[in-house]
């Protein structure tokens, strides 16, 4: 390789000759051990701003896009059929999980507030109000036997 | 298939409407395509909004994949780069950089080593961001991207020749943007 070759390599690649063409690496080093002048200074220049790019990290994306991406490319209708959870991608909770747990949290919501306004009826109300009401349904009142009387 | 390229199984099981596949590909590629369009974009939103819509091509171009045309990746990349450009030539006319919009891409506080270390690659973003399109790209596929000489020059449909020349003129002019100032240790 000549000095002229190298050096534009150099400009083009990088200090790093593991970024350089690979037919091209075995002369390069090969270069490099000759150790000539002008070497040293051209190689520092070139790794100084391979430092700069190397600064320039970008975040990964987390998992809500992953999901978001797959979500978007994946039509509705195969979404829909049966399907095993995400393996071997580091996602390791099934997808319906959040599912579950919203689910979970409107029953228990529903719950809560069920309590909440049979315990004021039977505040505001008399008994015998109370009494009738846990009587009667949709069909009218309910003996208290339970029969159609 | 192509026993040299790791996706064209992938690939050929989207092809088959496996919606598994498909999330295994995203899994695999999201952060490296998400990577290219950001750095050709300067802009976190625009470059998810196109890594997304390359998985939606994907999944509608499998089944007529060829194997052995090209790598998925490479292919992949291509649909990348062609949204990217129509992206970078719809805005034309506005800042090529907008420190504003690329900021949303450090959502975490970090403590003060990191943050310098942010504050450099912003640096970097922003010199990038300035660069004549085709340098920036070449620099981005062949440095950041880590595609050859030949898979990066086949993209830009230019010889390789060609290809180190951008190389060099946008690391020249990324050198004297970066490494000139007054602080200008990375």
């Amino acid at each position: 390789m000549t000095p002229h070759r190298f050096r534009d390599l150099l400009a083009a690649h990088g200090a790093d000759l593991e970024r350089w063409p690979p037919g091209e690496r075995a002369a390069a080093r090969e270069l490099q051990a000759q150790q000539p002048a002008w070497l040293g200074p051209a190689l520092l220049e070139a790794a100084a701003l391979d430092q700069w790019l190397d600064q320039h990290v970008l975040p990964a994306p987390d998992r809500a896009l992953l999901e978001r991406v797959a979500a978007a490319a994946i039509p509705a209708a195969v979404v829909a059929r049966p399907r095993s959870t995400w393996r071997g991608t580091g996602w390791l909770t099934p997808s319906w999980w959040p599912r579950f747990g919203l689910t979970l949290t409107g029953l228990a919501g529903a719950l809560a507030g069920a309590f909440v306004v049979s315990v004021a009826l039977r505040q505001a109300a008399p008994a015998g109000a109370v009494e009738w009401q846990a009587r009667a349904t949709a069909f009218g009142e309910i003996a208290a036997d339970g029969s159609d009387e | 298939m192509n026993d040299d390229d790791p996706d064209a199984e992938l690939l050929a099981r989207i092809g088959r409407s496996d919606a598994e596949a498909m999330r295994e590909l995203v899994a695999r590629k999201l952060a490296r395509l998400l990577a290219l369009a950001e750095r050709l974009l300067g802009r976190r939103g625009e470059a998810e909004e196109v890594a997304q819509e390359v998985f939606v091509r994907a999944w509608k171009q499998a089944g007529r994949w060829q194997p052995g045309n090209a790598r998925v990746d490479t292919w992949l990349h291509r649909v990348a780069l062609n949204l990217c450009y129509d992206r970078l030539r719809a805005r034309r006319d506005e800042d090529p950089y907008d420190e504003s919009l690329a900021a949303v891409a450090d959502p975490a506080p970090a403590p003060e080593q990191t943050l310098q270390a942010k504050q450099r690659g912003r640096r970097v973003a922003a010199a990038l961001a300035r660069l004549p399109a085709r340098q920036r790209e070449a620099l981005v596929l062949q440095y950041y991207q880590g595609l050859s000489n030949g898979e990066a020059s086949v993209l830009m449909e230019i010889s390789v020749e060609a290809l180190e020349s951008l190389l060099a003129r946008a690391r020249r002019a990324l050198r004297a943007e970066l490494t000139t100032e007054e602080n200008d240790k990375p």
